[in-house]
């Protein structure tokens, strides 16, 4: 048999059972033989579950083991890993979890399981180094306007509309794990990194659209184009310092950049 | 030959923290490729500031030197990218495949013993060399089956290989105990049956033992007889550089320091 197809007959042994390698190995009359070729087989699927249950410890909390190990062994079935690192295997279990149930509890399930991922991509995102306010000085006046600051890699956006982020929070001993699945008002999340340690607070909605804007690339004075809409044209000017000031303050800014001048 | 850089353990995250604090009497770190194949973050953070007080070499699971398929470029160029930051002693991986068609079983599936086998090798062993500008370490795997197409022993296709395609090697002297018992061999006429020139470095490790066969765990205390044939090792090869590996149940760093203590110990008895 050539390698290829032996490699193949054993990798449809661990991905799919599909019998056939063992006409290919030697000592089919040990009484252990299968066993041993099971050490291949169940390693396989334990040792994927065992890296999704570090990706997602807290769904794994939340559903309880053997749920977890059921859907994830469904997942690991659908999805077999084509990363050459195993952090990087998983990225889809949201998509998976609830086969189209619009309960609750799926609900809930789906976004703590992108909650999780969403932590993990900000814990490894690219290293960048944060600028602090002192950036602001070197702007003249008239520029203001076009001045674009920009996020750091590891800056990103989360939207909840259930209590997904309270089961988070209980299973890691941060307060009591809520006692219902259940749906609420969207609450717009901030995730990033300070220092090495993976951050989050929730955002109010005229924050949510000043990040979403400044994400987007948009300059200053649209920035406060989008606060205004939210607390008022006469508030907006105050309101976009007082932000800018807390952004640079938590490290969320790696770049300002003054605009062109516009000023003729 | 490469130098001998002592007596080191696999770099954990558990022990980050310890290793900066207490800087232990730790001759270098092993470090696994594939955690810091990152974009940022902790895991580069924590391995460049070991890797300013520690010598470091890189040990990965993902070569799948043996794959039927075409080796990954992508993966190369990435440990190439690490290598560069990092500059460890020496990189290492595997003589296994970890799967084909694009798949990535992440476990090192043994390979036949074949002519054939080592002709598919030699190539691709040359190829990540040239890739990665420097001679690689091959490990031997621990394994639970083996192939009726099988021509040759164990260490008679690892010695071969490391002969024509010039690469060097990383003698696990568990794995070497491990696949003695699952295939019914003395496991000194594997230690003897290597080329002493081009063994690199050297693995202990625990195991668990199933009554008839043994699973490389990486979980426990180095066994007895392991230790017997690290000793054997030794007297045959000399100074080697010995590190411990410990994947799970992961210790306090004390007590992998004390347990390299004993293979300090054993080094200089044998040394003596």
């Amino acid at each position: 048999m050539q390698l290829s197809e032996l490699q193949r007959a054993f990798q449809a042994r661990l991905l799919a059972g599909r019998t056939g390698i063992e006409a290919q190995l030697a000592g089919a009359e040990r009484p252990d033989f299968q066993e041993r070729v099971d050490v291949y087989a169940g390693g396989y699927y334990a040792r994927l579950v065992e890296a999704l249950a570090a990706t997602y410890p807290a769904l794994q909390h939340a559903v309880g083991e053997p749920e977890f190990e059921r859907a994830m062994h469904e997942f690991i079935t659908a999805e077999p890993s084509r990363y050459y690192s195993v952090r990087d295997y998983g990225g889809r279990v949201a998509d998976h979890l609830t086969g189209g149930d619009t309960s609750p509890r799926a609900r809930v399930l789906t976004q703590l399981a992108r909650w999780e991922w969403t932590l993990a991509d900000v814990f490894d995102a690219v290293d960048d180094t944060p600028v602090g306010a002192e950036a602001l000085t070197a702007i003249p006046h008239e520029r203001w306007a076009q001045v674009r600051f920009g996020l750091r890699a590891c800056v990103r956006r989360f939207v909840t509309d259930t209590n997904a982020v309270d089961w988070w929070r209980g299973a890691r001993g941060q307060g009591e794990a809520p006692s219902d699945f259940s749906t609420q008002a969207a609450t717009d999340w901030l995730l990033w990194r300070r220092g090495v340690t993976t951050v989050f607070r929730s955002l109010a909605p005229d924050e949510a659209v000043a990040i979403d804007a400044a994400r987007s690339g948009a300059p200053f004075a649209l920035l406060c184009e989008r606060i205004a809409e939210q607390v008022g044209a006469s508030d907006a000017p105050l309101r976009a310092a007082s932000l800018l000031r807390g952004w640079f303050a938590e490290e969320l800014i790696a770049t300002v950049e003054p605009g062109s001048d516009t000023s003729g | 030959m490469v130098r001998d850089l002592g007596f080191g353990l696999g770099l954990r995250p558990d022990h980050y923290e310890a290793i900066l604090a207490d800087r232990p009497a730790i001759d270098f770190f092993e470090a696994l490729t594939e955690n810091y194949l990152v974009r940022g973050g902790k895991p580069l953070h924590y391995l460049d500031r070991v890797r300013a007080h520690y010598p470091i070499v890189l040990h990965g699971v993902s070569l799948s030197i043996g794959s039927a398929s075409p080796l990954d470029k992508d993966y190369l160029k990435s440990v190439r990218r690490l290598a560069q930051r990092v500059e460890p002693e020496w990189i290492s991986d595997h003589l296994c495949w970890t799967g084909v068609d694009g798949i990535n079983l992440h476990d090192l599936m043994p390979l036949p013993y074949t002519e054939a086998a080592l002709a598919h090798l030699v190539p691709r062993v040359r190829q990540v060399q040239d890739a990665l500008g420097d001679r690689i370490l091959l490990e031997n795997v621990s394994s639970y089956v083996a192939y009726s197409s099988s021509q040759m022993s164990e260490w008679e296709f690892l010695s071969r290989l490391a002969e024509t395609a010039d690469c060097l090697l990383l003698l696990d002297v568990n794995n070497v105990y491990v696949n003695s018992v699952n295939h019914g061999f003395d496991p000194r006429r594997f230690i003897d049956g290597v080329p002493a020139a081009r063994v690199a470095q050297l693995h202990l490790a625990g195991h668990q033992h199933h009554g008839t066969y043994i699973v490389d765990t990486h979980d426990a205390l180095i066994s007895d007889p392991v230790w017997e044939l690290y000793r054997y090792t030794r007297a045959r090869l000399g100074g080697v550089s010995t590190m411990i590996e410990r994947d799970a149940n992961i210790p306090p760093l004390a007590e992998l320091v004390a347990e390299l203590g004993l293979a300090r110990r054993l080094a200089l008895e044998e040394a003596a």
